[in-house]
């Protein structure tokens, strides 16, 4: 919940990739349907609908409906002394974006609630080409506000604010490859803990088991750095392959790598992918904490664990349909799996994530 | 590491390796969706929307991410 920034910068920047990948529809639709679901009794299902329109060729408008339903009764929520929760989370994105040969600019404001959180974020996003379209730096930022609530208690108000940057920069390094560099950073005040986890520790003083709300510290600085690199390799098919390292103040260090082959056959596009993260602890983690600190978590999203996704992409493209120049369609099939190194309540969790898009574009 | 660093990084990467000048006319492949720096926005969004909320890290991606409704 921490993430409306990254949520909006990331819209505008896929605002910028839409003006340059579909500058000749006039408007285009999609939608999407996911389904999460994990050996932590956790399920997610998301819905999504979004719209964009090109009323004059330099002016894009774009907005996006989605809809979150989650059911869990994972370990943390048991820990908690609650059996299962549901929750549903509504989100509104809207967005505009001016492009002309060389520069593009685009502005996103996104509005998120649901029964504990509600959120707004503003992020505007520019690039500009140059060395004759061999360049393209892109630089954004954005600010989201949130109130932070407790289901089932009135009393409980806390806020958190978030600012970002990222800077990028693509190269056409050769005829077949493109590569990429992008650095965020996000800066955090206010209220992260989850106020629904309690800390559990042995006072020796009194010689009693103690149960207290996690603590964490108000302010996150988090650096992230990715390389990008896509080769072409046959007609319509290439390789992607992306590494990123992060770091941020509260001390969590992490390693991504991900390779994708991408391959285009006919109308088809089929693309297996395996993705690889590891990550250090915070340094205030501790899978068993012996006594109080001032700061004590039981995230195992702080913890230190491996991770590794996987899966294929399938993709069908019809162009010329009358009216509709070009129908998409997609299956995304995902597999994943983690080791939890010291995160006592929980040792492994594997899991499935499946999407399926339509979409149209008119002339 | 430091910001500023980061960003002299980026300014050196870019200007280091943009060296190969590819004329406009030989830039077909490039094109293509499959070499779109994100192909498919959407898909990617809602992976991303996982990994921001099971993993510590965030950034570093531009595509669309976060929110999954369980602080």
């Amino acid at each position: 919940m921490q993430l409306r920034a990254a949520r909006a910068l990331g819209a505008a920047f896929a605002t910028l990739v839409s003006l340059d990948a579909h500058a000749a529809p006039v408007a285009t639709v999609d939608t999407r349907g996911a389904v999460y679901t994990d050996t932590d009794a956790t399920t997610i299902v998301t819905s999504a609908a979004q719209a964009t329109v090109t009323p004059v060729p330099f002016l894009t408008v774009q907005g996006q409906y989605l809809i979150d339903v989650v059911s869990s009764a994972s370990i943390d929520v048991v820990s908690a002394a609650t059996p299962s929760f549901e929750d549903i989370r509504h989100e509104g994105t809207g967005g505009l974006g001016y492009h002309d040969e060389d520069r593009a600019i685009s502005g996103t404001y996104i509005y998120s609630v649901e029964n504990d959180w509600r959120s707004h974020t503003g992020a505007l996003t520019m690039s500009h080409d140059a060395l004759k379209h061999q360049l393209t730096v892109s630089i954004g930022g954005s600010f989201t506000y949130n109130d932070v609530g407790r289901s089932g208690d009135e009393t409980f108000a806390k806020r958190l604010l978030q600012g970002s940057a990222t800077l990028g920069a693509s190269v056409v390094a050769s005829k077949n490859d493109l590569v990429g560099l992008t650095y965020s950073f996000f800066y955090l005040d206010g209220y992260q803990s989850s106020p629904y986890r309690f800390v559990r520790y042995f006072d020796t003083l009194d010689s009693a088991a103690v149960s207290q709300p996690e603590t964490v510290p108000d302010r996150r600085a988090r650096h992230a750095l990715a390389a990008r690199w896509n080769h072409h390799i046959l007609a319509k098919s290439a390789v992607r392959t992306q590494v990123r390292g992060y770091v941020d103040s509260w001390g969590v260090v992490s390693g991504t790598g991900s390779v994708e082959l991408m391959f285009g056959l006919g109308d088809f596009e089929v693309a297996p992918w395996v993705r690889v993260y590891g990550q250090k602890s915070a340094t205030f983690y501790e899978g068993n904490y012996q006594d109080a600190r001032r700061y004590m978590t039981v995230d195992r999203e702080l913890s230190t664990f491996l991770d590794a996704f996987g899966g294929v992409r399938l993709g069908y493209r019809k162009k010329n349909l009358g009216v509709v120049e070009e129908l998409r369609v997609d299956v995304d099939l995902t597999g994943f799996a983690f080791r939890f190194f010291d995160f006592p309540l929980l040792e492994e969790r594997a899991g499935f994530l499946g999407q399926l898009g339509f979409g149209l574009s008119f002339e | 590491m430091r910001p500023w660093r980061l960003a002299a990084m980026v300014v050196v990467f870019a200007t280091t390796t943009g060296c190969t000048a590819v004329p406009a006319w030989d830039r077909a492949r490039l094109a293509q969706p499959c070499m779109l720096p994100e192909p498919r926005p959407m898909s990617a969004g809602f992976a991303e929307h996982v990994y921001d909320y099971r993993e510590g890290s965030v950034g570093g991606s531009g595509i669309v991410g976060g929110g999954c409704g369980c602080n």
